[in-house]
């Protein structure tokens, strides 16, 4: 039971990080209804930008977080407009493919630029774990799951209290009446990938800080965790991201305690395959099935 | 066992959520029956279309044609059963020919597999069904061409085309002239009267009375979704519900706003 | 012909398998993510079934092949309905799981004095039929491209007779195909069997070429590479995914040309096509004009 229990909160915390990854996937998804392959990848350009400031400057945290943000605002201005912005509307199918030639393009670059494939990463933190009874906690945990917490809140904000917020709602429930009532559609989305990259190289200092490394290879990665988390949580669905996230964290710390490491994203994605051929919306399914009246409306 | 191209129709009713598109309908078409379906936009007739062609399943109800009871039934199972019918919003296969456009639907009910090879001779006959269903909607000249390509009228007169060649015994023509210049409009009621009417029942939705005046003998006003009057054109268009109905509703028409 | 040469054209052959299989899935519609499972159920099943069994390779070849198609119609049955995004990564889901399960899988014998067959990460070594029957890398090379012209004819006569059309139907807009009277579900679950099919053999081309197979091989970047052939090639017709492999294995790997920042030329390449032509090359479009020019009186 208390295994259970310390599983649980390890993978609620670093679960934290992958709803950051999800709910980016979900902001980009829900301006564009296009799914941006590329997102893991551009984060991976960030926090190469933070490495790279990290070791030629031995800069602190803050200038390392600051390096990864705008290293994966670029990258992803780079994908949005050759990917995204460029391609014709009603090819989605394009858009993603083409996102998916980028990320080669962003991987191979990358891997020429710092040929030694793993690099040092600035720790989050190195004080030793805190123990509460028989539990404990990495201090690197508690810090992710914090600012994830506090990135949450922040985002609920921008959603909710502001106009940029409200034009991304718009825009994302449903285009058409977005672009009557006068929102400039193009710019809306632009800043929505943005808010993604910022939000994703969030999630990305926190990783690379907890693992203190980083390889190419961690465009792959963060892809794979932000997908699964939001279509777990349901496709287009704020809080569905989230508690995607969670679940993902939760279900790959138990399987890795209680049937072993190779279990582990077995595990995972088996949870998922079953949730989409079971419950195809996720978590939060019905409100995102509802928005996508992509049928209905062909009808 | 009833004669072909009977419907009947019982205490259909559709919800949508919170949204009741259609409730407690009842519809009986004889066989060889032209009946008009008019009523405002959101008023029911697509989705009363919808539910008879399988898109999908009412909410309560009964739905049998030809005496056999096709409620819920897959939209393929129907079809297969001689029900055709073409979109308010026009649906083609855009990238395929005008000619293939209309071989499509020539496939119903024919096993998987059997697909794979289709014969000399089978071919031909195939050709000449659907060029001759091109000749009677005039776009023989333009099998070639890719469906997208004809202009509008076109467009609508080769779904009709492809409603025709599967043969139907009931037909469901939703809008045929949506959309048209007057001219198009009468050539329109023109092909429907000599080539889509004989021999089997029809159910027409359509804005436009006169044209709807002159295909059918029968008409049927639906309203939120309720069925407000029905019988002979004139005592329908004097009926004060309806002209209620549709009096402040008659410049939204004109705006085509996609709903329904 | 060189080694060089031929394990170009060999590779540019094998990969139009999965290519072919992922393209034949775009074609009703659906964005697999997930065809590289079937080229690893492929590339395991006849390993095994030669070097553990001792079959040979003509045997191994069909059992590949039926494997693929079951498969391919097992995880059709429950994803079918699935639409649009929640397909793509049901079907990734499905493949990551093939590829953890071989990361685990381990299935070891004797024979002859040595102990064979896949043993979980390390992979699966020795799958050797085709060195211990003294076939040469050229003459293995034309049975890579005679079973690809059988996949090609195959995909050719779909177009010419009905088949083909009823695919494209159900991918342009499947409500509107199911009024046709035609059963979607059905339709929709023997294309993933073709495509599951097509996978595999590919799969157990590769394995026997190159005799040492590991999960890693098989992850989610061989499959949207196999998406993404079709894609750039062109949705129209069958050798759109062909030349798809051509341009990036073909002509980028091979001429050595762009050594080192290949992907990124490759990369720019793919995202400018799509620019201009987002259903690939040779789209229907000009597949269409193409097809009128040959045979202008119908």
């Amino acid at each position: 039971m208390l295994d259970f229990v310390q599983n649980l909160i390890d993978g609620l915390m670093v679960g934290s990080s992958y709803a950051l990854l999800a709910l980016g996937f979900t902001l980009i998804f829900g301006a564009m209804r296009r799914l941006n392959l590329s997102y893991g990848p551009s984060i991976m350009v960030g926090v190469f930008a933070g490495t790279l400031v990290h070791m030629q400057y031995s800069a602190g945290l803050i200038a390392v977080a600051a390096a990864t943000m705008i290293g994966s605002a670029i990258a992803t201005v780079y994908v949005e407009r050759l990917c995204f912005a460029a391609v014709r509307s009603g090819a989605a199918v394009a858009s993603m493919v083409s996102s998916f030639a980028v990320w080669m393009q962003i991987e191979e670059a990358v891997t020429l630029a710092f040929p030694r494939r793993t690099y040092a990463f600035p720790a989050l933190s190195d004080a030793p774990p805190i123990y509460v009874g028989e539990l404990f906690f990495r201090i690197e945990y508690v810090v992710m799951a914090i600012v994830a917490a506090l990135v949450m809140l922040v985002l609920y904000a921008i959603l909710n209290r502001t106009r940029f917020g409200l034009q991304l709602r718009a825009v994302s429930q449903n285009p058409v009446a977005a672009r009557y009532s006068g929102i400039n559609i193009p710019a809306v989305t632009l800043q929505a990938f943005l808010l993604a990259a910022v939000i994703g190289a969030i999630a990305g200092f926190l990783i690379a800080g907890t693992d203190q490394q980083i390889t190419p290879r961690f465009g792959l990665w963060a892809t794979i965790k932000g997908l699964i988390a939001m279509m777990l949580g349901g496709l287009g669905s704020i809080p569905g991201a989230i508690l995607g996230g969670l679940l993902l964290g939760v279900v790959e710390a138990q399987s890795q305690w209680y049937l072993g490491t190779e279990y582990r994203d077995l595990m995972a994605y088996l949870v998922l395959f079953a949730f989409l051929v079971l419950r195809p919306g996720g978590l939060m399914g019905t409100v995102a099935v509802t928005q996508d009246r992509e049928a209905a409306r062909r009808l | 066992m009833a004669s072909p191209g009977t419907l009947r129709i019982e205490g259909l009713t559709k919800r949508f959520q919170a949204l009741t598109a259609l409730e407690d309908v009842d519809l009986a078409l004889e066989s060889g029956e032209a009946l008009g379906l008019i009523g405002p936009n959101g008023s029911g007739k697509t989705t009363l279309f919808n539910l008879i062609s399988g898109v999908y399943p009412p909410s309560a109800g009964r739905i049998s044609f030809n005496g056999n009871d096709i409620t819920g039934d897959p939209a393929h199972r129907i079809s297969r059963r001689s029900i055709g019918r073409t979109f308010q919003n026009l649906r083609l296969f855009p990238r395929m020919t005008v000619y293939e456009n209309v071989r499509a639907a020539r496939h119903a009910g024919a096993p998987a597999l059997s697909q794979l090879w289709v014969g000399r001779a089978a071919r031909r006959v195939e050709r000449d069904a659907v060029m001759d269903r091109l000749a009677e909607v005039g776009l023989a000249d333009r099998a070639e061409d890719l469906a997208a390509e004809l202009p509008l009228a076109g467009q609508r007169r080769l779904e009709l085309a492809r409603a025709l060649a599967a043969k139907p015994t009931l037909l469901l023509l939703d809008e045929p002239a949506g959309g048209m210049t007057p001219a198009e409009t009468d050539h329109m009621a023109e092909i429907i009267a000599t080539h889509a009417m004989p021999g089997r029942s029809v159910i027409v939705v359509e804005h436009k009375l006169d044209m709807l005046s002159r295909l059918c003998n029968r008409l049927c006003v639906l309203n939120f979704g309720r069925k407000i009057a029905e019988g002979t054109a004139d005592a329908v268009l004097r009926n004060p519900d309806v002209l209620e109905a549709y009096l402040g509703t008659e410049d939204e028409q004109d705006r085509h706003a996609p709903v329904d | 012909m060189d080694d060089f040469t031929i394990s170009v054209i060999s590779n540019i052959g094998l990969f139009s398998f999965v290519a072919l299989s992922a393209y034949l899935l775009l074609l009703t519609g659906e964005i697999s993510f997930g065809q590289q499972a079937y080229f690893a159920l492929g590339a395991y099943g006849a390993g095994i079934a030669t070097v553990m069994w001792g079959w040979p390779l003509a045997i191994a070849v069909v059992w590949a092949v039926a494997i693929g198609m079951a498969a391919g119609a097992l995880v059709a049955l429950p994803t079918v309905r699935l639409r649009g995004l929640y397909y793509s990564i049901a079907t990734l889901a499905f493949a990551e799981m093939v590829r953890n399960a071989f990361l685990i899988f381990r299935y070891r014998r004797e024979v002859d004095g040595f102990e064979v067959g896949p043993a979980g990460a390390e992979g699966f070594r020795d799958i050797r039929y085709i060195y211990e029957t003294g076939i040469s890398s050229f003459e293995y090379m034309l049975l890579i491209y005679a079973l690809l012209a059988g996949v090609m004819l195959l995909f050719l006569l779909m177009e010419t007779a009905r088949l083909g059309a009823v695919f494209r139907m159900i991918g342009d807009d499947p409500v509107l195909a199911e009024m046709q009277g035609i059963d979607v579900t059905r339709y929709k679950v023997l294309a993933a069997a073709i495509a599951g099919g097509i996978a595999a053999l590919g799969g157990c081309l590769y394995a026997h070429m190159v005799t040492y197979v590991e999960p890693a091989i098989f992850n989610v970047m061989l499959g949207v590479h196999a998406l993404a052939y079709g894609l750039i090639g062109g949705l129209g017709t069958a050798f759109g995914p062909i030349l798809g492999v051509i341009i990036d294995i073909g002509v980028l790997e091979s001429t050595r040309a762009f050594s080192g920042y290949r992907m990124i030329v490759f990369g720019g390449l793919v995202a400018v096509i799509l620019i201009v032509r987002p259903r690939g090359l040779l789209d229907e479009t000009l597949v269409h004009r193409v097809r009128l020019w040959l045979r202008p009186a119908r």
